[in-house]
């Protein structure tokens, strides 16, 4: 039996907010949510449409070839819509979902992906949130993970608004799964193995937590062999979460080296 | 067949002054002027305004370099290799002005000036803290009454950019593989006052025809040819980033990142 990595919990339970009919939207640097996307086609939703850096409807791939050598993934596509073109898309509302990774999410689902508060109280800026504050205003339904469930991610309040419109749907952490139910975010499922306090402390939104939450759902065989062998094999989403991150690089370092 | 717009990089390096608003084409690692703008940096400019749209090592380069002021983009970073240094430190010290954009901000300013426009309304960045910290302001549809967010236009004063081939009369070859950015760096292109371009190497009318055009001679101040212009940058197609040199880069650059820009610029030739 395979071991569950942190990263497979967050791709299944992101992959599991898919729907028919949704046009998702992946990002740049965010493994995670590009094997999420694919394994939602691949086992739950095989209409989802994909737009991965541009390349529509991309076919089955291993995710690390969008880091090695992007115009594979284009070149096995529909076809390649340019950088204005997806824009004009989220501005006519015909992306339906995407995945993103904010440094901060807070309960009124806004986010942080500008400038964060250092140990002395310092705003320090991050690299730039891309199009976060667009798709915050435009995608109808976005989902925020991060392999962390602490108070600087999930803060009272975030230290700057990049994202502001509030179409978060869900929250997935390194310790459960957060919804929103219209007014505020509860709790979803805990992951197994973790105590609903920890949830709770973790948090410095309000957040409704029962006790009697049901555990994550783990990811089925079939979907931790199509990561394995084919969606992502040298566990470039491991890139994403503290303990695989020096592991992740080394293996992007060496196939950086063979696709040369 | 025009007259030629092929210049030496000295002549080229004299039409961005001190203090000018020099847009940069390229985006993250790709298509990056590199070689025209470490040659820019070496040469002593100063009090530059930079527009880059998704920028990595065109404006880490210059700020370490010491030649920047104020900087306008969407992301300065590296990706998956981490943050920008020396730009971090000058834009949580003061020392340079950093101006962040959403990317729908940042184009839509763009095509406003290829427009010929003062604005363009958007929605995007909507609920954004960006909107007031760039001074943006609202404006209201005269149909339906909507208050939407009017992006003055962006019209640097030169743009500077990287490409595989020229024809020596100045008409740009579109790029062998056409990612998704491709299209950003005609934009900046036609939102500038003038532009300069770098090119891998100079290529007949006839196969510009064949290849199709970015950009057409009349758009086009001067062509100079700068082979591995982008190095250790990426081309699309042509060659992938430099890991190896990034990463040197990367970790020499919190100790000194003037001695690593160097560096890297020597690595680079």
């Amino acid at each position: 039996m395979t071991e569950i990595r942190l990263d497979d919990r967050i791709v299944w339970a992101l992959a599991r907010t898919c729907r028919p009919g949704d046009v998702l939207i992946v990002g740049v640097a965010t493994p995670i949510a590009a094997a999420a996307a694919q394994l939602a086609r691949e086992v739950l939703v095989p209409d989802l449409m994909i737009i991965e850096a541009g390349a529509v409807d991309p076919d089955r791939h291993d995710i690390a070839q969008a880091f090695v050598s992007p115009e594979q993934v284009a070149k096995n596509s529909a076809g390649v819509m340019t950088q204005n073109e997806m824009l004009e898309t989220l501005q006519r509302h015909r992306v339906t979902r995407q995945f993103v990774s904010p440094a901060q999410v807070d309960g009124a689902g806004r986010l942080n992906t500008s400038r964060v508060r250092d140990t002395n109280g310092n705003l320090t800026r991050l690299p730039g949130g891309l199009a976060t504050a667009d798709v915050a205003a435009l995608v109808g339904n976005l989902v925020a993970y991060r392999a962390d469930h602490s108070p600087r991610f999930l803060p009272a309040s975030v230290d700057f608004v990049t994202g502001g419109a509030g179409h978060v749907a869900g929250i997935v952490t390194s310790k459960a799964v957060l919804a929103h139910d219209g007014v505020q975010f509860r709790v979803a499922s805990i992951h197994p193995g973790v105590d609903a306090a920890e949830v709770a402390i973790g948090c410095s939104f309000p957040l409704a937590v029962t006790g009697s939450e049901p555990f994550t759902e783990e990811p089925p065989a079939e979907a931790i062999e199509l990561l394995r062998t084919v969606i992502d094999p040298h566990g470039i989403c491991r890139l994403e979460t503290r303990a695989g991150r020096d592991d992740a690089l080394a293996a992007l370092a060496t196939i950086t080296v063979l696709a040369r | 067949m025009g007259n030629s717009k092929l210049i030496s990089r000295v002549d080229a390096l004299a039409l961005v002054p001190d203090g000018a608003r020099l847009a940069v084409g390229g985006a993250l690692l790709r298509r990056k002027p590199v070689a025209f703008l470490a040659a820019l940096a070496k040469a002593g400019r100063r009090d530059l305004t930079l527009y880059s749209f998704l920028a990595s090592l065109d404006v880490e380069l210059l700020v370490a370099l010491g030649a920047v002021s104020s900087v306008h983009s969407g992301y300065v970073g590296f990706e998956q290799l981490g943050f920008a240094p020396a730009f971090r430190t000058a834009a949580d010290s003061g020392a340079i002005e950093a101006f962040e954009y959403s990317e729908i901000l940042f184009t839509t300013g763009l095509r406003a000036s290829v427009a010929g426009i003062p604005f363009l309304p958007t929605r995007g960045a909507g609920g954004s803290d960006l909107i007031a910290e760039l001074g943006l302001r609202t404006v209201t549809c005269p149909y339906t009454g909507e208050a939407l967010t009017a992006v003055p236009a962006l019209r640097p004063d030169v743009c500077v950019l990287h490409a595989e081939a020229a024809t020596e009369s100045g008409t740009i070859a579109a790029p062998s593989t056409r990612d998704f950015l491709f299209d950003a760096d005609a934009l900046l292109a036609r939102a500038s006052d003038r532009v300069i371009v770098t090119v891998e190497r100079i290529a007949s009318d006839e196969e510009v025809r064949e290849s199709g055009a970015l950009l057409y001679a009349f758009e086009v101040d001067a062509v100079v040819l700068e082979p591995r212009g982008a190095h250790p940058g990426a081309i699309p197609g042509v060659h992938g980033p430099d890991l190896e040199i990034l990463r040197r880069y990367l970790a020499a650059a919190p100790s000194s990142a003037r001695n690593a820009a160097l560096a890297l610029i020597e690595e680079s030739r």
